[in-house]
């Protein structure tokens, strides 16, 4: 009788301490967002304080996601500039990402000589159409630009 | 995806024909910079990516001259290791589905998810690192990341130790695979299957040692005895789905204390060569993934990726012919098949 009943006692007590000593391994997303690593690639974002027009992201860009408009300063004019003292080249009017053509290689990052673009936390990106997924950095809510108060004249 | 013509629940006739048929891979690699194109290569096996841009790069580096310095070495062939044992894990994962086996599955899903959480923080993605270069690495390992592997070390080997201990005793599940799908040795030559593949038939062929790419030749990569149930890891050459089984857990086993032992001996330097000047110049590499080579071929106007996949595309056919349409997925999860692979080698 023992012998019977010994085996379905072990198996209940694994499937007890299972059940209140080992938490759950799933999240329950999207209600909880696992945090992303340093240094994860995910969607860009800019700071144009410090992004000085350089175009050097769209330029190195291997899939050509990154389109970005505006004007130059002129030379004879008072430029605003970033926290290192850099002037800024460009007067950025709109930095437009394809997230549909971009494959997170990170090389617009490491092309960034004021650091200005880096990755942020978010990582998720699904809209209904393709349109949807170019994104204007310099309309996106909480974007801060540059001071123009101290430029003389714009060209 | 696979074409089949049935008769009742019998497969008659099998066509593969899978790929990306609208924007194939091999088009855009061929407009691209060498630089680029190494990023790239990491979509053509996802599951190997790491041995997709090792091949590629070292095609583009060994004609052009370019030395890789030994940090850089050291961590390409890190990085590596990491990813076959993720890829392990998931071929191990594959084989649990096939045969029914929820629970083992979806141990062997959560332990594959502990490795993309290290690569993810070592390399920055989770499935496509793209942390290669020309001439080595992009991304620098801080001490920080060097524990952080460490300590991943310790968690997986409790973890397989627990999971060895649930498998091993599993007459059930050890049953079903012996005497499944056997492979001789002969067979795994002609396909150029990798080293799981090869020693569970009996036939010892490691690319990684006798082609010396990498760090591998400074280690002794051959000798590694596993000190818990080495009767468990004494494979023989039945070549069966059990051999491949343990096989694999072999490799995990063996690809974590080459792990350790190269975290510990990292020496420091620069991680990349100043390159000057790279061209594409004609040149063909082999480098061993996990399912078997990955061979990058470089010329002039074309760059080609060949992977396991496409080199058992016609055995493949062959094999499915006359089995039943539920045993598909087992064939082709015992095989360690990726079919969704992308299809590099158009014409």
């Amino acid at each position: 009788m023992w012998r019977l009943i010994w085996p379905q006692l072990k198996y209940l007590k694994e499937q007890l301490s299972h059940t209140f000593k080992i938490s759950s391994f799933t999240v329950e997303y999207p209600f909880v967002v696992r945090s992303l690593p340093i240094g994860a690639r995910a969607q860009i974002k800019n700071d144009f304080r410090e992004c000085t027009g350089c175009l050097k992201c769209e330029d190195i860009c291997p899939t050509k996601a990154i389109e970005i408009s505006g004007y130059e300063y002129s030379s004879t004019m008072k430029r605003p500039q970033t926290n290192k003292g850099i002037p800024h080249e460009r007067f950025v009017e709109n930095f437009k990402i394809n997230y549909s053509l971009c494959v997170f290689c990170g090389y617009c990052v490491e092309a960034c000589p004021t650091g200005s673009l880096t990755f942020s936390k978010n990582f998720v990106k699904s809209e209904l159409n393709s349109a949807s997924l170019i994104v204007d950095l310099v309309h996106l809510p909480r974007t801060v630009r540059p001071n123009l108060k101290n430029v003389e004249k714009l060209v | 995806m696979f074409d089949i013509t049935l008769n009742g629940d019998r497969i008659q006739k099998v066509k593969a024909s899978w790929g990306q048929g609208y924007r194939p891979l091999w088009r855009v690699l061929e407009n691209l910079e060498p630089h680029e194109a190494v990023i790239w290569s990491d979509r053509f096996s996802p599951m190997e990516s790491i041995a997709c841009e090792w091949a590629l790069a070292m095609a583009f580096e060994r004609p052009n001259g370019i030395e890789v310095p030994l940090r850089a070495q050291y961590l390409r062939s890190i990085y590596a290791e990491i990813q076959r044992i993720g890829w392990a894990f998931h071929t191990l994962s594959r084989v649990f589905k096939s045969v029914g086996h929820e629970v083992h599955y979806q141990c062997v899903m959560r332990l594959r998810e502990h490795v993309f959480e290290l690569q993810e923080s070592l390399s920055g993605s989770r499935i496509l690192p793209q942390i290669f270069c020309i001439g080595g690495v992009r991304r620098e390992m801080s001490i920080g990341e060097a524990k952080k592997i460490k300590s991943f070390l310790l968690l997986l080997e409790y973890e397989i130790r627990l999971h060895l201990k649930r498998v091993s005793q599993d007459q059930m599940l050890l049953q079903r695979l012996r005497g499944l799908l056997p492979l001789t040795a002969e067979q795994c030559r002609q396909m150029k299957m990798g080293t799981v593949f090869s020693q569970a038939s009996g036939h010892f062929e490691d690319l990684r040692h006798d082609e010396g790419y990498g760090v591998y030749d400074q280690m002794e990569v051959f000798y590694f005895k596993p000190k818990e149930n080495p009767d468990w890891f004494d494979v023989k050459t039945q070549g069966d789905a059990l051999a491949r089984f343990r096989s694999l857990f072999f490799q995990i086993k063996q690809s974590m204390s080459l792990i350790e032992r190269w975290v510990e001996k990292l020496p420091g330097g620069e991680i990349q060569a100043s390159v000057n000047q790279c061209e594409r110049l004609s040149q063909s590499v082999q480098v061993e993934g996990g399912s078997g080579l990955i061979v990058a071929k470089v010329t002039e106007k074309k760059i080609r990726l060949e992977s396991h996949s496409m080199r058992l595309r016609p055995y493949i056919e062959h094999l499915l012919n006359q089995t039943l349409i539920d045993d598909m997925d087992l064939i082709l999860a015992h095989l360690g098949f990726e079919e969704e692979e992308a299809d590099l080698c158009g014409d």
